[in-house]
């Protein structure tokens, strides 16, 4: 029978070919613009980490030493001494002190003078197992010093043509430092420990070095830093209040969570009582998502876009709509007479079912077609989008169901319509 | 023409004549909105600068090397930059600045006088004014003029020999502090103001009135932060110019890496690219929408009125002339674009909201919305008139064919 | 076959109330053709098409082959018009892009039979309206007498046990209004049920039952000597 309901349609669009493919234009016009908007929402709104995105925690701390702040909130970074306190606590799974800077580096043997440069991640050594950095080669930092560092994939292809470097030297101003690990190409998006200031979809680090060592190098904070008293260089900025580094800890049960907040708490309440600073206490733990939510990772023009896509597409459903009460109120007297001959009412919607998936379907299909086009369009517009701008296959598949859905709306009515006409009327 | 006739023919056809009415107030909501967003961007990227957009090439380049971590070292590399790139044809100025004029965020600190800690809560802009670490000529490059006290010069000492650095002020930041008194010789948390310079655009996010920035003479000499040079350039020597950049620069010292070169129209353009963009999505948004709607006109008038033959031929039967036939159908088109804009107003003030949740956007004006309103009229009216016209060809014979 | 006791059938309309049928009573018997006269306007349509379910009745009750069909579901009374009944209508009602095949295999399809079953009924169907030869043309191609044969086919396609037909011959001229007659009474011979509304008066002598209907009810109700046509005309002057 569906294989009867699936001719009947075909001959219906061949019947009104003009109407019909103004029905699936518009469908796919609404939806195509539709799909490509959810796409780049999607790729915005992804989860980067979800093995562990509900127990990886963003730590804020409230330590400004000076009233006349405009920090009510706590700042997202925080100063050396505060983080070394945090790192010592003993309580996460996993806790990282991390801020990028910008090195230039070569292999330590090239004759050129050609350095490259690299996005640096100065960090303690848990960020790799917190972050699940994924290793081609080698191992992670051993510790918070010393010459070592981690290559990422690409500078390991300019510097090395791609190959196991482990054991080998780069230099990096004039000194030697020893390459102990190669990640293989890393995506993360969003970049989830480093989103601040419009960061969030950058690509990973070139280069991975052990914290003290880039502060001991003086190498510059490549992000937010903000000093109450001091202007010096890094390598003296331990003790002063200097607030750049970014504290992540990887929590993995409640138990562990509430531990960790009443130790923040304390440490903030003990700053506090000496004197240190007059905020009120207000540590902040937010895992992945919450950290993504409070930093608005998702573009906000692109929200204000899908609003207006999102009318686009009723306005597409509307239309198509008003053109099938028309092809469905032509029909009536057809359907009148297969409900004579013996069609019960409930094989008619079956038949307008299937003439909807057959229209949803084609829409469909060019509606596919049409997001990866309003896709290109968005990137040549809104060049910041390239990174994200990925037509995923779920995508794809959300897009084609949405088609199938508008199609099912927009005959609803009609269709229910010509159905619920008297047969002996339509007979006369 | 009977307009109670008409009502009573779209009542006939609600849903259809609803469809139809809901799109043209979605449409118009939709195209006021972009209108509005498309000439907010343009009033934003209009507003005066106060500086000389035109005339200005921007290079930034990093060191490469161990060797400029040495200040002395540096600095000598610096003015020799600055040497070779003043020599250059058409070159008029060239200053070493820490961070550019039109930007979000970037090196900022908070400026108060010492016994006013207080208005720091009071004027959040107050805490986040750029501070410009810049060579002593940057006012002549940049066009700012002066308007109370004097400017850097040679003999300026450099601002880190300075136990209290000499700072130059924008004209708002000494209004909000001194009011109508004069700053110069004032003493306030980033130095002895010794002049005041004419306000220009440091943030655009910031309001006119709140263009405050802060100037040093200090030949800054960081090697982890991007160094630009600002170079005053004859505008129709830009571009030769630019090409120039890199090559003298390595010439210089080899180990730099030269990031980017581009002119300050670029720079304007490019802050205010995501912006433009989105007006650019919008607007495909509203003509693909227009394009809909027109569609659904057009199908309105050739499906739903096209369906009456039998009662048009009867008109025409009983005397009707063609022209009536086509006013019939237009003015029932008209009725329905009325109702739409009715609603559309509505629509518009709706969308407007929504949007504002996300971005900023002006309120939507009675002239704006007459406009999007003559446009949804006249492509409706367009694509309704075919099939109007063809409506109008029925003959009267219909009338006794039966169907 | 069928049967209606005390059935009425009232059209409200904002302004007046019609009774279309009523206190109407008629049983009809496997095998029977039965033919239906009457003013314009008195009901006729309105019995056929509650006979054929195409429509509700308001009082009294109604059993088709033994089911009464008060309170069946939608799907229950289109499986009965499908298995059980025929219609054939004045304005033959035949889908105009559709081939001959096409439109005799329109019911065979909500039947559910396969392909094969299917074609073998429409081909058979068609050979007793003496069209198989034609098959595959559209109706527009063929006189209005053969649309009415296809319809005819179409009803048959079923072999239903109860034949409705609504002024069959009512858009024919008079040659092929007798084909089409004929081949009811053909019909009726080799078994099927008919009732036919009509408003001619020699073909309604030529049918042996006769039911007259005014004004919502039955007024007259006569049967003849099928054989003779001469017989139903003297009691047609009998009537006068
Ligand atoms: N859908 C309807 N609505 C209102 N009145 C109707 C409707 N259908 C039929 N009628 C009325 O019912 C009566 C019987 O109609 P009908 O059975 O069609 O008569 P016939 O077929 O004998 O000419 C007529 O008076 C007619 O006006
Ligand atoms: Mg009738």
């Amino acid at each position: 029978m569906w294989h009867y309901y699936l001719m009947l349609s075909l001959r219906s669009l061949k019947r009104s070919p003009t109407l019909y493919s103004m029905v699936i234009l518009t469908l796919a016009i609404g939806v195509g613009a539709l799909a490509s908007n959810m796409a780049l929402y999607q790729s915005m709104a992804a989860d980067p980490i979800p093995e562990k995105s509900d127990r990886l925690f963003h730590v804020s701390l409230n330590s400004w030493p000076d009233e006349d702040s405009p920090h009510q909130q706590p700042l997202f970074v925080t100063r050396y001494r505060d983080a070394q306190q945090v790192l010592s606590s003993g309580i996460p799974t996993k806790v990282v002190a991390h801020y990028q800077t910008r090195v230039y580096t070569k292999s330590l043997d090239a004759k050129s003078l050609t350095r490259f440069a690299a996005d640096t991640r100065a960090t303690t050594p848990d960020f790799f197992a917190l972050t699940n950095a994924p290793f081609a080669y080698g191992r992670s930092l051993s510790s918070a010093e010393g010459n070592e560092v981690v290559l990422g994939s690409d500078l390991n292809d300019k510097i090395f043509g791609g190959s196991n470097s482990v054991g080998k030297a780069v230099e990096i101003e004039g000194k030697p430092y020893t390459v102990v690990g190669v990640l293989k190409p890393w995506t993360l998006r969003p970049r989830f420990y480093h989103m601040e200031q419009d960061s969030a979809f950058r690509p990973t680090d070139d280069l991975f070095v052990p914290l003290e060592t880039a502060i001991d190098n003086n190498w510059g904070v490549n992000g937010r830093s903000s000093s109450v008293d001091y202007s010096g260089d890094m390598a003296s900025s331990r003790p002063h209040n200097r607030f750049y580094l970014s504290l992540w800890a990887q929590l993995d049960s409640a138990a562990q969570q509430d531990s960790f907040q009443q130790y923040l708490d304390n440490y903030s309440q003990q700053l506090k009582d000496a004197g240190e600073h007059p905020l009120a206490i207000n540590n902040e733990l937010k895992n992945v998502h919450e950290w993504a939510d409070k930093l608005k990772v998702v573009d906000q023009r692109l929200l204000a876009f899908s609003i207006a896509t999102m009318l686009f597409l009723i306005v597409c459903v509307f239309n198509a709509s008003s053109l099938l009460l028309a092809k469905y109120h032509d029909d009536k007297s057809e359907m009148g007479l297969r409900r004579a001959l013996g069609a019960s009412r409930n094989q008619l919607f079956r038949q307008g079912f299937v003439e909807a998936m057959l229209v949803g379907s084609i829409a469909g299909s060019l509606a596919l077609l049409l997001s990866w086009l309003f896709l290109a369009c968005s990137v040549v517009l809104l060049p910041n989008l390239k990174a994200i701008a990925q037509l995923e296959p779920a995508v794809l598949g959300q897009g084609f169901a949405i088609a199938l859905l508008t199609a099912l709306l927009s005959t609803g009515y009609p269709l229910w319509r010509a159905n619920r006409a008297s047969i002996s009327a339509e007979m006369k | 023409m009977n307009i109670k006739a008409l009502i009573k023919s779209l009542l006939h056809r609600r849903f259809a004549t609803f469809l139809l009415i809901l799109q043209l107030a979605l449409t118009l909501g939709l195209v006021v909105n972009s209108s509005i967003m498309a000439l907010d961007t343009n009033a934003q990227m209009k507003r005066k600068l106060g500086f000389d957009k035109d005339e200005l090439l921007i290079v930034q380049l990093l060191p490469t090397s161990g060797a400029f971590r040495d200040e002395d070292f540096y600095r000598s590399v610096l003015h020799q930059d600055i040497a070779k790139l003043s020599a250059l044809p058409g070159v008029t100025s060239v200053s070493q600045l820490n961070q550019l004029p039109i930007q979000w965020g970037g090196w900022n600190g908070s400026v108060i006088k010492r016994d006013e800690p207080e208005k720091l809560l009071e004027n959040r802009q107050l805490n986040f004014v750029p501070y410009y670490f810049s060579s002593n000529n940057i006012f002549e490059t940049l066009g700012l003029h002066l308007v109370e006290g004097r400017l850097f010069d040679e003999a300026s000492p450099q601002m880190r020999d300075q136990e209290t650095p000499s700072t130059i002020i924008t004209q708002s930041l000494a209004r909000e502090l001194f009011g109508n008194e004069s700053a110069i010789g004032q003493e306030i948390n980033a130095g002895f103001v010794v002049g005041i310079v004419s306000d220009f655009v440091t943030m655009p996010g910031n309001p006119e009135e709140k263009q405050y920035a802060v100037f040093y003479n200090e030949d800054l000499a960081i090697p982890d932060i991007p160094q630009n040079y600002l170079l005053r350039v004859a505008p129709e020597k830009l571009q030769t110019t630019a090409n120039l950049l890199e090559d003298a620069l390595l010439s210089v010292h080899p180990e730099r890496d030269i990031l980017e070169v581009f002119s300050m129209v670029q720079h304007h353009q490019e802050f205010y690219q995501e912006d433009n963009g989105l007006v650019g999505l919008f607007t495909i948004l509203c003509v693909l929408m227009l394009i809909v709607t027109a569609i659904s006109s057009f199908a309105h008038a050739q499906f739903h009125v096209f369906r009456q033959r039998r009662l048009i031929g009867i008109r025409r039967a009983l005397g009707a002339t063609r022209k009536d036939i086509l006013f019939y159908v237009m003015a029932e088109h008209w009725l329905i674009t009325l109702l739409g804009s009715v609603l559309g107003v509505a629509v518009m003030l709706a969308i407007n909201i929504g949007l504002s949740g996300q971005i900023d956007i002006s309120k939507p004006n009675v002239l704006l919305y007459l406009a999007a309103f003559v446009i949804v009229f006249v492509s409706g009216s367009l694509s309704t008139w075919f099939p109007a016209w063809r409506t109008s060809l029925i003959p009267p014979v219909i009338a006794t064919r039966t169907v | 076959m069928l049967s209606m006791q005390n059935v009425s059938r009232i059209y409200r309309t904002e302004t007046i109330q019609t009774h279309a049928l009523n206190d109407f009573s008629l049983s009809v018997n496997a095998g029977e053709f039965v033919a239906v006269t009457g003013p314009s306007g008195s009901g006729k349509s309105t019995f056929l098409n509650i006979a054929g379910l195409l429509d509700q009745f308001d009082e009294g009750e109604y059993s088709i082959d033994g089911v009464s069909v008060k309170g069946l579901s939608d799907n229950q009374l289109s499986r009965l018009r499908n298995e059980k009944i025929g219609f054939i209508f004045q304005n033959y009602n035949l889908i105009p892009d559709y081939s001959l095949f096409d439109n005799v295999d329109m019911p065979l399809r909500y039947r559910g039979f396969n392909g094969k079953e299917r074609k073998r009924r429409i081909e058979e169907a068609l050979e007793k309206v003496g069209l198989a030869s034609r098959m595959n043309y559209l109706p527009s191609q063929l006189s209005g007498g053969q649309q009415q044969r296809v319809a005819i086919a179409r009803a048959l396609a079923g072999e239903p046990k109860l034949l409705l037909a609504d002024e069959p011959t009512g858009n024919l001229d008079s040659l092929m209004a007798r084909q089409v007659m004929e081949l009811l009474h053909d019909l009726n011979k080799d078994g099927a049920t008919i009732i036919m509304v009509t408003h001619d008066p020699d073909q309604a002598r030529s049918v042996p039952r006769n039911v007259q209907i005014i004004d919502g009810q039955m007024t007259d109700h006569r049967v003849y000597q099928p054989q003779s046509v001469s017989a139903s005309v003297e009691s047609e002057a009998e009537l006068a």
